[in-house]
């Protein structure tokens, strides 16, 4: 039986362990022009270059022969970018006697190994669609040359779809006969695992192309190309006459680029390309507003009784301070939930509903109490919490420090070499005061709704839009209370005809049927508490609707003391299937669900998220979660799963993965907010390695309450 | 007691389908639940769109000011002018914390002054966090130096602080005598030419015979360009 679930993970943590060692590349700024397939390349031909560091790039490619092509790429370090394909083919799949449209998913990974200097080339070894179906994999191996500023050469290697023009037999043979024959493609096969089997064998060919560029919005591409389009020419969807490609692009504005190719002397393609980088945001950093100075205090030589420590105690003293605070910390938009005054020292803890950066809040926190706290305190205690009333990290603060580097030209290292970071598990209670509307809390929203699924067959990209209602009531600290309820207007997503042919439980499966409802659906309806048992440990229990499919109960545990990158968790779920109609009903299907989790912060803006444990459908196994995040919200990760359920009984995909892409609503505006909007694309949604979708698990919550993630954004502090 | 502390704005109830309307109320309004973050999204990219959704820009200032309008003012005021933009804003002192003095806008633009030489912006996008500047100074103060030290610092897109070093030549380059609605100043122009890590730029400053700075064109980032200040009173 063949091993991809050993290659997978084993490539998984090479991957792991080749982000971690690559070395800092120097800037390479622009974006690189794409071929059809969403790489850097020429037409249908890649070429060594990379995208700049963290480029997100997506395309759509459409050929006058009705196939088209849709890719997300990232480029996850300087030397390795990652792409995801959705492809559609007319006339291709063989159902009986008639040939049908086929819709392909596909993976590729590319690594640069040199990069180009005076006198080399740059070189790259990619594997094309090396996971999926098969329909487009390929490997090569590719350099690259630029002869100044307008001229660019290329040549490579392909093996695969890239070794059928002219191929001949495998330079790798000499290694072992293994490499001379290649493993046949079944284009009914369900795809998924990692087809190792095939990389690098069979026919190779040579390509070569060339990329011209005459000024700054133009350019021209012209290309050998070694793929001879044979599976598209035996079903007539595709003649070459010639392996030349041609093309043209132009630059419409910075990442966006529109090309027009003229393939195999026949066919006509058009590409569009949009590329963005989150390190690269449009308002560089923001237009928050300025931040109200420190309140410096008066001399005490001068003004001694400004200075007296009379006040503590007195009740009257206290809440004015307290309210006049709640006040100005309003004003910048932290919402003030207690504070804790005393002859010399002053905590506040307050929620952070809008900064990104916890960091800025903090500063602004800070800046907020010198204009009110009475000169004789010295020391600021300052506590940001999550909407759940969890508290992280304290920061502790000395005035007379904050007071003298508001403006230094280093002030922000300066400020974090003085400041003391501890867990606010540990900040004695006594003397707390709450302000008058921090418990119980209540909000509701009202808005539209918009939801979508993603490559189904039938209909590649199904939405729904409806209205939703929904609330958050927070009796006392720690318990809240949430549910929502959505009615569809319009949309298409009911109208999936699927049946699940899944052999295992259909824990997943079953979506499209929660689909279907025309009537008003419960979306989630829960009762969550979250507390802190004690210092490093953060804990959740939830019960009620957990999720669209789910309701039962569910507890977490977390360990995360502050200052370190790892983060051990416990989760526990004892769940049944809800009823089809969305509403308060239960289907027959129980669940029991446990997991144990470790979170490493990598320190470069990696995060890695390993848990082992039973999936829904009673498989077990671990899933392996990768996210490269940018400081201004962005994150691009990966995941995938493997579990003991056979890709036999998983069915098409084999198992389960999964990419997502999630920006900030600040990152379009410049204006600092917390809201994000995402994307997952999951290639296909199977009963393996399934697990909830909970709202308010806890890792994401207080990640960036404490160090490492508290300190990474210091620079905002002071901004 | 109550627990709704806000009445619904009649309005939304109105609007409860609009498309892109959303409503939220409760003790503190200012959360909004992560009910759509893309009906979020899509209200404020209209939003910014030209012409969409745009408040009515506010004037320039060097239309509205006048020699009658800075006599009356009780405060200091600076002209400001983007000049890689055209527009121009007018400035009032906040706080003057430790030699520091911050400038603030109608707006929410700040920048930071220290000694006259501009050593931060707010607000602006793409700011210049914070400036050394104590050898320019320094410089201004003996009439010129060579190999003056000053270093820049930033945001980058990462949120890092990012130190850019300079080294500047101050020299003297000629004399002016600078009028501001009415009010005349004799200054010697100084140039502050700085190469270093970063890209080349050149400053210059107009001071007059007490050490004020009554004039300056400083280069905050490349993307906003140089800001054109002036001291138009006291």
């Amino acid at each position: 039986m063949r091993a991809p679930r050993k290659f997978a993970l084993l490539g998984a943590l090479t991957l792991a362990g080749g982000i971690l060692a690559v070395a800092p590349a120097a800037a390479q700024e622009r974006t690189r022009s794409i071929n059809s397939y969403g790489v850097p390349g020429l037409i249908d031909m890649p070429t060594a270059e990379m995208q700049p560091d963290g480029e997100l790039v997506t395309s759509i490619y459409v050929m006058s022969n009705g196939i088209a092509r849709t890719q997300l790429s990232f480029q996850l370090t300087p030397r390795i970018q990652g792409l995801f394909r959705y492809a559609t083919l007319p006339d291709f799949q063989q159902v009986g006697s008639t040939f049908i449209r086929t819709y392909d998913r596909s993976f590729d990974i590319r690594f640069q190994m040199f990069r180009e200097g005076r006198l080399t080339p740059a070189v790259t070894v990619g594997l094309q669609d090396f996971g999926g179906t098969s329909l487009y994999s390929g490997e090569y191996l590719v350099a690259t040359k630029s002869f100044g500023d307008k001229l660019t050469v290329t040549g490579g290697l392909g093996w695969g779809r890239l070794g059928t023009n002219n191929s001949f037999s495998n330079p790798l043979g000499v290694f072992s006969d293994r490499f001379n024959t290649r493993p046949g493609f079944n284009v009914n096969s369900t795809g998924g695992a990692f087809s190792t089997g095939q990389w690098f064998r069979g026919d190779a060919a040579l390509f070569a192309g060339a990329e011209y560029r005459p000024n700054d919005r133009w350019t021209l591409k012209a290309e050998y190309s070694s793929d001879a389009y044979l599976r598209e020419d035996t079903r007539g969807i595709f003649t070459r006459k010639t392996p030349l490609n041609f093309g043209v692009e132009y630059r419409l504005n910075e990442g966006t680029n529109l090309g027009a190719y003229v393939l195999g002397g026949s066919e006509l393609g058009v590409n569009l390309q949009f590329g963005v980088n989150p390190r690269r945001p449009s308002q560089g950093s923001g237009k928050d507003p300025a931040p109200r100075p420190v309140t410096l205090r008066p001399s005490q030589a001068e003004v001694p009784e400004a200075w007296t420590t009379n006040w503590a105690g007195n009740e009257a003293v206290e809440t004015a301070v307290g309210t006049t605070l709640d006040t100005l910390m309003s004003q910048v938009g932290l919402d003030l939930v207690s504070y804790n005054l005393n002859v010399d020292r002053a905590e506040v803890r307050f929620r952070n509903p809008i900064y990104l950066s916890q960091s800025q809040a903090i500063g602004r926190a800070a800046r907020a109490m010198t204009a009110i706290v009475p000169s004789s305190v010295e020391t600021f205690v300052l506590i940001s919490e999550t909407a759940t009333s969890l508290a992280g990290g304290a920061v502790v603060l000395r005035r007379s420090d904050i007071e003298a580097l508001e403006n230094s030209p280093n002030g922000a290292a300066e400020i974090l070499a003085v400041a003391g970071l501890v867990d606010a598990a540990t900040v004695p209670d006594a003397g707390r005061t709450y302000v008058e509307d921090a418990y119980p809390r209540f909000n509701w929203f009202l808005g539209p709704y918009f939801g979508y699924s993603l490559f189904d067959p039938d209909a590649p990209l199904r939405v729904d839009i409806g209205a939703e209602i929904g609330a958050v009531w927070e009796p006392v600290r720690g318990m809240v209370v949430s549910g929502a309820l959505r009615q569809r207007i319009v949309g298409n997503r009911g109208e999936s005809a699927r049946a699940s042919n899944s052999v295992l439980p259909r824990v997943r499966t079953n979506t499209h049927e929660y689909l279907r409802t025309d009537n008003p659906f419960i979306p989630y309806l829960t009762g969550e508490y979250f507390f802190r048992p004690g210092k490093n440990l953060y804990a959740r229990a939830s019960a009620g609707l957990l999720e669209q499919e789910y309701g039962g109960a569910s507890a977490e545990l977390l360990w995360k003391p502050v200052g370190s990158s790892l983060a051990l968790g416990l989760e526990v779920n004892a769940v049944r299937q809800r009823a089809f109609d969305g509403l308060l009903g239960f289907r027959d299907l129980d669940a029991k669900t446990a997991f144990a989790s470790a979170y490493l912060d990598h320190g470069n803006r990696f995060f890695s998220q390993l848990d082992v444990g039973q999936y829904l459908a009673g498989d077990r196994g671990a899933t392996y979660r990768l996210t490269r995040e940018f400081s201004n919200g962005w994150q691009v990760g990966a995941w995938a799963t493997m579990t003991n359920v056979s890709a036999a009984d998983f069915g098409e995909g084999s198992f389960d993965k999964g990419l997502f892409v999630s920006l900030p609503v600040s990152w379009l505006t410049g204006r600092s907010s917390r809201e994000k909007a995402g994307i997952a694309l999951q290639p296909i949604q199977r009963d393996g390695g399934a697990r909830l979708n909970l709202r308010n698990r806890l890792y994401p919550q207080i990640r960036d309450l404490s160090d490492p993630q508290l300190t990474e954004e210091w620079g905002r502090f002071w901004r | 007691m109550s627990i709704f502390k806000r009445r619904i704005p009649p309005l939304c109830l109105a609007a409860a389908f609009a498309l892109l309307a959303a409503c939220s109320g409760g003790t503190n309004a200012e959360q909004q639940m992560s009910g759509g973050a893309a009906k979020v999204a899509a209200t404020r990219i209209l939003g910014s769109l030209p012409g969409l959704g745009a408040a009515s820009p506010t004037p320039d200032a060097r239309q509205v000011l006048t020699p009658a309008l800075l006599n009356g003012s009780s405060t200091p005021v600076l002209l400001i002018v983007l000049m890689q933009v055209d527009t121009g804003l007018t400035m009032i002192p906040s706080a003057a914390n430790l030699g520091a003095e911050q400038w603030r806008d109608r707006g929410s633009g700040a920048i930071l002054r220290r000694d006259g030489i501009l050593v931060g912006t707010r607000g602006l996008g793409h700011d210049l966090l914070s400036a050394d500047v104590s050898a320019l100074a320094r410089a201004l103060r003996n009439g010129g130096g060579e190999d003056v030290l000053r270093i820049n610092r930033v945001l980058n897109g990462e949120n890092q602080v990012v130190a850019t070093q300079y080294l500047c030549r101050v020299a003297a380059t000629g004399r002016e005598t600078l009028e501001f609605y009415g009010v005349r100043h004799a200054t010697t122009i100084y140039a502050e030419e700085c190469t270093g890590d970063g890209p080349a730029f050149a400053n210059r400053y107009w001071v007059d015979s007490s050490g004020i700075v009554r004039r300056s064109q400083e280069r905050i980032s490349e993307e906003l360009g140089v800001l054109d200040i002036q001291l138009l009173r006291p």
